[in-house]
């Protein structure tokens, strides 16, 4: 009876050629194209007189066109609903621009962008004030130049130090902080991108600085130190620490967007929200205020 | 004062001559065929409307006044024994029922089990093995879990995955017991198939909510299975050989009708036949040797040292294995003769084993003593080897987590009457967590490397205790009324929680009841869990000291109804609160281990609710049920979708399953499941926009990708009927069934991932895979 049910085995096996061709792939039709909008972009600083906005059009995740500049659009700009430019239009390069208005902090900015053919965009945000910090303690552990290049007139060589802040956080709002170190010439601008911090307050390391907030220290004198480390072009040359108060809108979309660039290509991540404070499109509309000391090496 | 003694006599005389008027029938009820202790099995006064069941070692209780009774004893699929007994003393009995055939060959009478509408338990389900075995099974491979799937308020999660989502929670919050262990990682195949091999199984018990104090650690469900103790009167066997796995179970006696043993094994042969595809992928030159295979062994020996002493050791032990070896490859190069070797492999498996010890003190106590140890573990290694002539530089990585529990548990039942069955209990649990960590070894030009990155072993106790009465308060009125409290203790931070729990039933009439229920529930330990690829990656994790153990309430209330004595219905609403719930935070990944996982999470709280139906015939030719369930189940995290409330991953607003089984004739059967229910929530892109970096460096053009909320895309609704048909073939030897089932037979392309890429004309579109389509699959089921 056994050897009976033994010759149903190879019928049995034979089944396992499906395994060959189980998986398939399909188009999903009915994936809701989402319409273009408006996409601004703008940081802006109370120590600059200099507003620049990069206005662009969504296009759905599935449409095969590029992302290009829009020149066609017009900005206005307000400062507690008082008008301080409107009609501003697209510069050759694409971006719009305006000058001479420098920000305020507490007051309250908004912008307008409307075009002939996609829904008008909104965006507001208060600027900061200027954060109180001091340097307690810098060491450059190293600052050997390796390379002198006769054309450009720099040494190359290799940076490694560390920093300690002592920030004093007004305790009436919740604050956003950034820190950066660079170097630069009347020319070039270098910003390091080894600046790290085991300080818990710090939120990302991902970022070509780090970005805290006050949720850790509100309201006190917040101790901080970090390492910072990088091949440079100009070593031997003065370096500089900056501390930039952000705004909310600022602080949450860098944590975001360098994250979600960060993370792009791994299979295993979380998805990344990239934070919008556009109301009817996307993008950014956020104010910084730095302070910035020079130290020699 | 001589008043007073005098007086306290006469209360004690009175109070003794009233215990001496009643008696106590007590003992073990069990199959006449194999001697199994049968679970649940109903003790039934006829006349008086009063009785008990047996617990889950078979032993019952039940105190009477003196008189003459017929003591009914019954249980599904066994023919009912009625007793009539002349009750002047304490009895002891040792019930030995006979069992059907078959299920439509049994007659059923009312008694024959605790009917729904009289079971002060409410959100539970029992699932025979039986009916588990008959269900439509992908690739032949019975599955508890994905049985359980098709109950009401229990969702799955992927396309052919066996993990549970029980009334809006997720899978580490099921206590999914085996003999009383935890098993932490329940299934293989990256979930494909559960751990349980049915054959080993006697009993599967599902409670979703209304949970009795006795239970605890869990937020969501707790499922309690019952490994078989082994014959105790002959040696029996069965076993079956399918597409992809083949499985043999041994059981009998070793001392008849005193120590038994069972055995059981199963293993994949994936490996085995695919050898040969690998060898034309790899094709001519290299030798590679590469599979996936996983096993599963469970072993148990009982020995009954007096009608009031068992002992029952049990042990289960399962694994997972990918693995790819490269043989040593040799060639010359540049005059050298150099040699490479390469090893990768992963698995993961669970070991649980527990040491019973059952003893009843007089004929209303009974205590059972449980020991366990259980472990987890998931480990990925590499192994990478060059050698130029005799200079060897190697290479060697091992990444390893997992969960140890040493764990000891004293329970009780006191059955003081018919109106109160009275369970308490102690527990403590001795934690060991391995959060991941790499072991790393270099040897390069004589010099040794070896170091262990990561994080390290964390080390907690939990225990708990417990009390709870099934008190039946007036005829129609009964309450199951408990208290559980337990207690965490890990890196110097102590948390507890006291945790209420009630269920009440009230009887309209005979076959018809209102129920309600409320428990509070708390959880200790935490499952980090990708939501892009289901791995078994997942890390059990404890609570810290900046994530707080979860805890969960809920409320339900329904009615329960019996319908000609074949069919029951029952309706459930309820409402689940749960906090300091963990999910990954933005960009949280499983490549970055140097990240300590108490960063990569963030603590939120969760809510569901939801209304289930379920409707099943239980006996006759036809059985079956339908169930229903319509729900909502959402999240909220500070720092997740910018603190605003989104959907759960499995929020499905309805889920439905059909499940049929058809007896043709004597060596013939039927059977057919339908499952429908909605898309689950996932996170996609919506557009694309510029970013913004940092004008004066890189970023300022970058191409982003934005979502307006999380979860926020349903994916295609899920439905598959399966069907199968089993032809059972009495042979001299024993019995031979084969199985013929096709899986999704209308070959549905279900969704099981969705990517960007581009189509045939190469426009951008969303794809969408699927990897199961109707596949038809036969075993060979025997049993001696």
């Amino acid at each position: 009876m056994m050897k009976k049910y033994i010759v149903i085995l190879p019928i049995l096996f034979s089944s396992i050629l499906l395994f060959n061709n189980c998986e398939k792939v399909e188009d999903v039709v009915d994936f809701p194209v989402k319409e273009p909008t408006l996409v601004l972009n703008c940081f802006f600083s109370s120590d600059s007189t200099d507003w620049v906005f990069q206005i662009s059009k969504s296009l759905s995740v599935i449409d095969n066109a590029e992302l290009k500049l829009i020149p066609d659009a017009k900005v206005k700009l307000m400062s507690n609903n008082v008008v301080i430019a409107q009609n501003i239009t697209a510069d050759k390069d694409g971006l719009y621009r305006h000058k001479g208005f420098k920000a305020s902090p507490d007051s309250t900015y908004s912008v307008e962008v409307t075009h002939p053919k996609l829904k008008t965009i909104t965006a507001s945000d208060v600027a900061v004030r200027r954060p109180d910090f001091e340097v307690t303690k810098h060491i450059i552990v190293d600052s050997s130049t390796y390379y002198y290049d006769p054309n450009t007139g720099r040494n190359y060589g290799w940076i490694d130090g560390s920093m300690t802040l002592k920030i004093k956080d007004d305790p009436n709002e919740d604050n956003y902080y950034r820190i950066r170190v660079y170097f630069y010439d009347s020319i070039y601008k270098s910003t390091l991108y080894n600046i790290t911090s085991d300080n818990p307050a710090v939120e990302n390391n991902y970022y070509q600085g780090l970005l805290l907030s006050d949720y850790l220290f509100n309201g006190q004198s917040f101790e901080i130190t970090f390492d910072f480390e990088d091949w440079e072009y100009y070593i031997n040359k003065d370096y500089y620490i900056t501390v930039e108060a952000v705004s909310k809108a600022f602080f949450y979309y860098e944590r975001s967007y360098w994250l979600f660039l960060d993370r792009q290509g791994d299979p295993f991540s979380e998805p990344v929200q990239i934070y919008n404070n556009i109301v009817n499109g996307y993008g950014i509309f956020a104010n910084m205020l730095g302070k910035e000391i020079k130290y020699p090496i | 004062m001589k008043k007073h003694v005098v007086l306290l006599l006469l209360l004690l005389s009175i109070l003794t001559s009233q215990a001496q008027k009643k008696y106590t029938i007590s003992g073990y009820i069990s199959d006449s065929e194999t001697g199994e202790k049968l679970i649940g099995a109903n003790v039934y006064d006829k006349s008086r409307f009063i009785g008990t069941t047996s617990n889950t070692y078979g032993f019952f209780s039940i105190t009477l006044p003196a008189d003459t009774y017929s003591i009914v004893f019954s249980y599904l699929g066994y023919g009912a024994e009625i007793k009539r007994l002349n009750l002047n003393k304490n009895l002891t009995l040792s019930i030995k029922l006979v069992p059907g055939l078959n299920l439509a060959e049994v007659e059923i009478t009312a008694e024959q089990t605790e009917k729904i509408e009289e079971m002060t338990k409410m959100s539970t389900i029992k699932v025979p093995v039986a009916q588990i075995k008959s269900i439509p099974a992908m690739f032949g491979e019975v599955d508890v879990l994905k049985a359980l799937q098709l109950l009401p308020g229990v969702q799955s999660g992927m396309e052919g995955a066996s993990g549970l989502y029980i009334r809006g929670g997720g899978p580490d919050q099921n206590l999914i017991l085996l003999d009383g262990t935890p098993v932490y990682n329940a299934s293989h195949l990256f979930g494909f198939f559960s751990v349980f091999n049915a054959d080993a199984i006697k009993n599967v018990e599902l409670i979703k909510g209304g949970f009795p104090a006795r239970y605890g650690g869990r937020l969501s469900s707790v499922i309690d299975i019952s490994m078989k103790e082994g014959n105790t009167k002959k040696i029996m066997g069965e076993g079956s050989v399918g597409l992809i796995a083949a499985k043999i179970t041994v059981e009998g006696p070793i001392i008849k009708d005193k120590t038994s043993f069972i055995i059981a094994a199963r293993r994949t042969y994936l490996d085995l036949l695919i050898q040969p595809i690998i060898k034309n992928i790899v094709g001519a030159g290299e030798e590679m040797n590469a599979g996936y295979f996983f096993y599963d062994l469970n072993a148990k020996i009982n020995h009954k040292f007096s009608d009031r002493d068992h002992l029952y050791l049990s042990l289960y032990t399962g694994n997972d294995k990918f693995y790819m070896k490269q043989k040593p490859y040799t060639y010359l190069y540049d005059g050298n003769l150099i040699t490479e070797e390469y090893n990768a492999g992963m698995g993961w498996g669970n070991l649980t084993s527990a040491l019973r010890w059952n003893h009843q003190y007089g004929a209303k106590l009974f205590s059972n003593l449980t020991m366990t140890y259980s472990k987890y573990g998931f480990n990925v290694d590499e192994e990478e080897s060059n050698a130029i002539n005799n200079d060897i530089e190697s290479y060697s990585l091992n990444y390893f987590s997992g969960i140890n529990d040493i764990a000891g548990k004293l329970d009780f039942d006191y059955l003081p009457s018919p109106n109160h069955y009275i369970k308490f209990g102690v527990s403590s649990i001795y934690h060991t967590f391995k959060p991941g960590a790499n072991a790393i070894e270099i040897q390069s030009s004589g010099i040794d490397t070896d170091v262990v990155i990561g994080a390290k072993n964390v080390y907690a106790n939990e225990f708990s205790a417990y009390v709870e009465d099934d008190y039946r308060l007036t005829e129609r009125l009964k309450a199951n009324i408990g208290v559980h409290a337990s207690g965490f203790m890990v890196n110097d931070e102590f948390y507890y929680k006291v945790q209420p729990r009630i269920a009440a039933r009230y009887l309209f009439d005979k076959n018809w009841s209102i129920k309600a229920s409320y428990a509070s529930m708390q959880q200790y330990v935490h499952l980090l869990t990708n939501s892009s690829i289901g791995l078994p990656t997942d890390l059990w994790v404890p609570s810290t000291d900046k994530i707080k153990p979860q805890n969960s309430d809920q409320v339900a209330i329904g009615f329960a109804k019996s319908i000609k004595r074949k069919y029951q219905l029952s309706i459930e609403g309820y409402y689940k609160t749960m906090d300091n719930l963990i999910d990954y935070v933005d960009g949280a990944t499983f490549l970055n281990s140097g990240t300590d996982w108490q960063d990569k999470v963030e603590a939120g709280k969760g809510r569901s609710y939801g209304a289930e139906l379920f409707f099943e015939k239980k006996s006759g030719k036809t059985s079956g049920w339908i169930g229903y369930t319509l729900s909502w189940t959402n999240r909220q995290f500070p720092n997740i979708n910018f603190g605003e409330i989104f959907p759960y991953k499995y929020d499905r607003r309805h889920d439905v399953s059909i499940v049929v089984t058809h007896k043709l004739g004597k060596d013939l059967d039927v059977s057919a499941t339908w499952v429908y229910g909605t898309g689950n929530a996932v996170t996609l892109p919506v557009v694309r926009a510029f970013g913004y970096g940092d004008p004066e460096s890189w970023g300022y053009f970058n191409e982003v990708k934005y979502f307006d909320k999380k979860n926020d895309y349903r994916i295609a609704a899920y439905h598959r009927l399966d069907l199968s048909i089993n032809w059972h073939l009495p042979s001299k030897w024993g019995k031979g069934t084969i199985n013929g089932s096709i899986y999704n037979f209308y070959n549905r392309r279900n969704p099981f991932f969705y990517y960007f890429g581009y189509d045939n004309r190469g426009n951008r579109a969303l794809k969408r895979l699927s990897i199961f389509p109707m596949i038809p699959s036969l075993s060979f089921n025997f049993k001696f």
